[in-house]
């Protein structure tokens, strides 16, 4: 007890001690744990614990009724230091109707501590959201008396919202610099029912009684968002208009989860992250633990049938990717509700879109695309097809990584999008017979401008095609595959190609070498790996381009939107310039217009700063194109009233060589 | 205390049997206590396996636990019933810390039935055993100072373990390979009616006092918990100082 006493004069003379002096102190803890069977020790801490508590050193943070023992009492007392509470300075004092009859706790000897503070409470609270990249949260910050192992701090103590994750750390109150961090929220694992009954777990964290969908076992945080039917919000919070708030996160009160829609889309989402990280070594969607937002519920289901089409074909029946969307604009995933039993289409039930894993895996490899070859293209050129392609490619490969293969729900085969209805496959594309979905298998079958779903399975079916071997139904040649035991190889191969080969501008032609080199890269000239791609692309018409070759999109309809300035009726034409085997360098470019008898009415003559301006929508943005890639435009043009007649578009160039090279267009008709 | 000590030291207090009496006497008393230290020898170990939840669901943890050499003590007391024969009880507590072989088949976080396999040991796995004993014994002086008894009877034996009821294990991402860590561990408590038999010779240092050499072999089949079981008892050897009245 002498100790105890020398203890609490030490705590008492702090406050003789000068502001001045150093904001990390050396101290020591002293342990008390007093009870009635030494009275006398008892007695004393108990008279010096009332006169702590006079002088301010101890205050009361709660007394409350034992409701067990009827008279006792039981009180929680906090120790300060001229007013600043001490972090594990605490004790507990149990009293009954004749006396103490025990404490128990820890007072800290905190030595020459100075108590005033470097930076104000504004100042940590920022410090604070920065030491944990996040952004302020909670009460302004509390300045305490951190003990850790090399002495005694001053510490201030707040929050920060980081991500979806709530840190409460200490920083030092003279330099903000970070002491201690510690989440809210516990790493879990839970059990939920996906869309088609099956049995899941998920990584979730505990957090205020519930479970949260925020994964805190993965190296990248996976935090699925359940945006409870308020379109309205989703599109804020899409848009990065308004942040997201910790009630956005799907919660479950037993961690026993029953939303199945939750379930599939967070589980998968992990899944993918496994493929990606299983497979190549990849961490997460940029390679560095990009942050996964994954949204769902954008809708509420019983709405569906007051939704207009434009809601109901995006929010619904759909699933999608942006790029910079999201709670912290770099991308996000939204699943559509579904229309399930009849709902929409009569007889069929439209799962939620997160029911099916390679629907889960399409719309994130949009993000890796987004972080890599930035395959965002505009209509006319092949990059949005690439992009569908791609990810339609990993989507099942994912799904192949994590399931059985077959044709039965939650089985993996090559028809993309197999388990979104009931009768399964009724949305989607086959990879291994594009035809059977009405979709192209051979480059001459493609559309140009049509939509970049409908051409990707050229990509696909060759992918297909380098593992499965077989017949391509259109041009009847045949590819010796490395067979599905090594479907890995032609994965890594289309993984390579993806994101470290190819460019933005990237076409099919470009795509074929850069794949045939990436088998080259990883197995070797002359491999089977290489043997199989290079007679999948041959077999879906993909060859290198040799010569540069211009097109513009045939059968324009008129439009009478595209120019204020020009006379009506009006066109607007998609036109692409592709380079052959050597790069090309457009020295100048003519429009011819012709009327309905083929008497040529208007000859226009274009400069390269010309072509830079019109050819942006894809491609480099100026007169230069590298070999095998295009460049994309999409030209407003009028026969000065004419209702009808021709254009064409002629294109004079020099090659890497300095060769001059002439190409034109075919004659386009133009009708109203 | 191996069981070859044990049997030395019975061995040798009965040839000290044969040892010429001198002025005291060796006959059987009409009472007596004991107080005595208590080697139990390594006994035969046991297996267990549970089924802890863990991730969501059901592991397997295996347990093979060894029993060893425990020192305790014992207290007794007595009185001749009949002629040479006595009834007798005895209490004796011994305890030790075991050691177990773990292995696990602990789930994997993200998939169900994808089990990682973990082995380890743990150790500090306490045992107590307390035994009563009751002791029916016939007793014969064999010589001046020397006196031996024979007997058995029904025990009680109380068996205390530590037993594992899970594993804890270290495990970074993917987490499709762990390392044992440690075990998480219980007590359990059961106690279970077995028999005892042994034999005991006092040498007198005084009319009313001796030394007790005994060893006694006891047994109990003790259902731990609900999936395990244990022998309980084993071969005892006793020494110590006798009270005679």
């Amino acid at each position: 007890m002498r100790r105890f006493i020398g203890i609490v004069l030490d705590v008492c003379s702090f406050a003789a001690v000068s502001a001045a002096a150093a904001a990390l102190a050396q101290g020591h803890p002293v342990p008390l744990a007093s009870t009635r069977s030494d009275l006398t020790a008892l007695r004393a801490a108990d008279g010096q614990i009332d006169q702590m508590l006079r002088s301010g050193d101890l205050r009361t943070r709660e007394t409350v009724r034992d409701t067990l023992l009827p008279g006792r009492v039981h009180e929680r007392i906090d120790q300060y230091v001229r007013g600043v509470r001490v972090v594990g300075g605490d004790i507990t004092r149990q009293t009954a109707a004749d006396g103490t009859v025990s404490i128990f706790g820890t007072i800290h000897d905190v030595g020459a501590l100075s108590t005033t503070p470097g930076l104000s409470a504004d100042a940590a609270r920022t410090a604070i959201a920065s030491a944990v990249s996040g952004e302020p949260s909670g009460a302004a910050p509390e300045l305490v008396v951190l003990p850790l192992s090399d002495g005694y701090h001053l510490a201030y103590f707040g929050r920060a919202l980081a991500g979806t994750d709530i840190v409460n750390a200490y920083v030092d109150a003279n330099s903000g610099a970070l002491l201690q961090q510690f989440s809210e929220f516990i790493n879990e694992v839970g059990v939920g029912i996906g869309a088609y009954g099956d049995q899941k777990k998920l990584s979730v964290k505990a957090s205020g009684g519930a479970f949260v969908a925020d994964d805190g076992l993965r190296p990248a945080a996976i935090t699925t968002y359940d945006m409870k039917g308020d379109l309205t919000h989703t599109l804020n919070v899409l848009n990065v208009v308004t942040p997201v708030v910790p009630s956005d996160v799907a919660s479950d009160a037993d961690n026993n989860w029953t939303d199945r829609t939750v379930v599939d889309a967070h589980v998968y989402a992990g899944w993918y992250y496994d493929y990606l990280s299983k497979r190549f070594s990849r961490n997460g969607l940029d390679n560095n633990n990009l942050r996964m937002p994954v949204i769902v519920h954008p809708v509420r289901i019983e709405d569906i049938n007051r939704q207009p089409l434009s809601v109901l074909g995006q929010y619904y029946l759909n699933a999608f990717s942006c790029g910079t969307c999201g709670p912290n604009g770099r991308g996000a995933v939204v699943f559509g509700e579904g229309a399930p039993n009849g709902a929409y289409y009569p007889g069929i039930d439209v799962k939620p879109f997160s029911a099916a894993l390679d629907v889960v895996a399409h719309e994130l490899t949009h993000q890796v695309t987004s972080n890599t070859a930035r395959l965002n293209g505009f209509t006319f050129s092949e990059a949005g097809a690439l992009n569908e392609g791609f990810s339609d490619i990993f989507g099942v490969s994912t799904a192949f990584f994590f399931l059985p293969a077959g044709n039965g729900p939650m089985q993996a085969s090559y028809f993309q999008g197999k388990d979104l209805t009931v009768p399964s496959g009724l949305f989607g594309r086959s990879m291994a017979n594009p035809q059977s979905s009405g979709d192209p298998d051979h480059y001459s079958q493609r559309i140009i401008g049509f939509d970049p779903h409908y051409n990707s399975t050229i990509l696909s079916h060759a992918f297909y095609l380098a593992i499965e071997g077989g017949t391509n139904r259109t041009s009847r040649l045949s590819v010796q595959g490395v067979g599905a035991a090594n479907r890995e190889q032609i994965e890594k191969v289309f993984f390579r190609t993806l994101t470290s080969l190819m460019p933005s501008s990237s076409t099919y032609a470009l795509v074929r070498g850069a794949t045939i080199q990436a088998a080259r890269d990883l197995y070797g000239g002359g491999s089977a790996a290489e043997r199989a791609v290079t007679q999948a692309w041959d077999a879906v018409g993909v060859q290198d381009r040799t010569v540069p070759t211009a097109a513009m999109l045939p059968n324009p309809s008129p439009s009478t939107t595209c120019s204020a300035n020009l006379a009506s009726p009006q066109w607007l034409i998609g036109m692409t310039v592709s380079a052959g085997n050597s790069n090309l360098r457009i020295t100048q470019w003519t429009l011819d217009f012709y009327d309905h008898t083929g008497k040529q009415i208007e000859h226009d003559t274009l400069t390269p700063t010309n072509f830079a301006q019109f050819f942006g929508s894809c491609g480099p943005g100026s007169a230069s194109l590298l070999a095998q890639t295009d460049a994309c435009s999409a030209i407003c043009l009028s026969l000065n009233g004419e209702t009808s007649g021709s254009t064409q578009a002629s294109f004079q160039a020099v090659d890497a060589a300095g060769q001059a090279v002439t190409f034109a267009t075919a004659r386009v008709a133009l009708q109203r | 205390m191996s069981r070859t000590t044990l049997v030395l030291l019975v061995t040798t207090g009965c040839l000290w049997a044969s040892i010429p009496a001198d002025a005291q006497t060796a006959d059987v008393e009409r009472g007596y206590i004991t107080a005595a230290a208590d080697f139990l020898g390594a006994g035969s170990g046991f297996t267990d396996e549970i089924h802890p939840i863990d991730f969501g669901e059901a592991a397997t943890v295996a347990g093979s636990y060894q029993v060893k050499f425990a020192p305790g003590f014992a207290v007794g007391g007595g009185a001749r019933v009949w002629r040479r024969l006595a009834l007798g009880v005895e209490a004796g507590r011994v305890s030790h810390g075991n050691t177990a072989d773990v292995s696990a088949q602990v789930p994997h976080p993200f998939f169900f039935n994808k089990p990682r396999a973990v082995t380890g040991s743990a150790s500090g796995l306490d045992r107590a055993e307390l035994a009563v004993h009751v002791i029916a014994s016939w007793v014969a002086p064999v010589a001046d100072r020397w006196q031996l008894s024979v007997g058995g009877g029904p025990s009680w034996i109380t068996v205390d373990q530590a037993v594992i009821s899970d594993v804890t294990v270290t495990q970074t991402y993917p987490y499709d390979t762990a390392t044992f860590a440690g075990a998480v561990t219980r007590k359990a408590s059961k106690g279970h009616v077995g028999v005892n038999a042994g034999v005991e010779a006092a040498y007198l240092l005084r009319p009313r006092a001796a030394l007790a050499f005994g060893a006694r072999f006891s047994h109990a089949h003790v259902p731990l918990t609900d999936t395990a079981s244990t022998d309980a008892g084993g071969l005892h050897a006793t020494a110590g100082l006798r009270l005679r009245f």
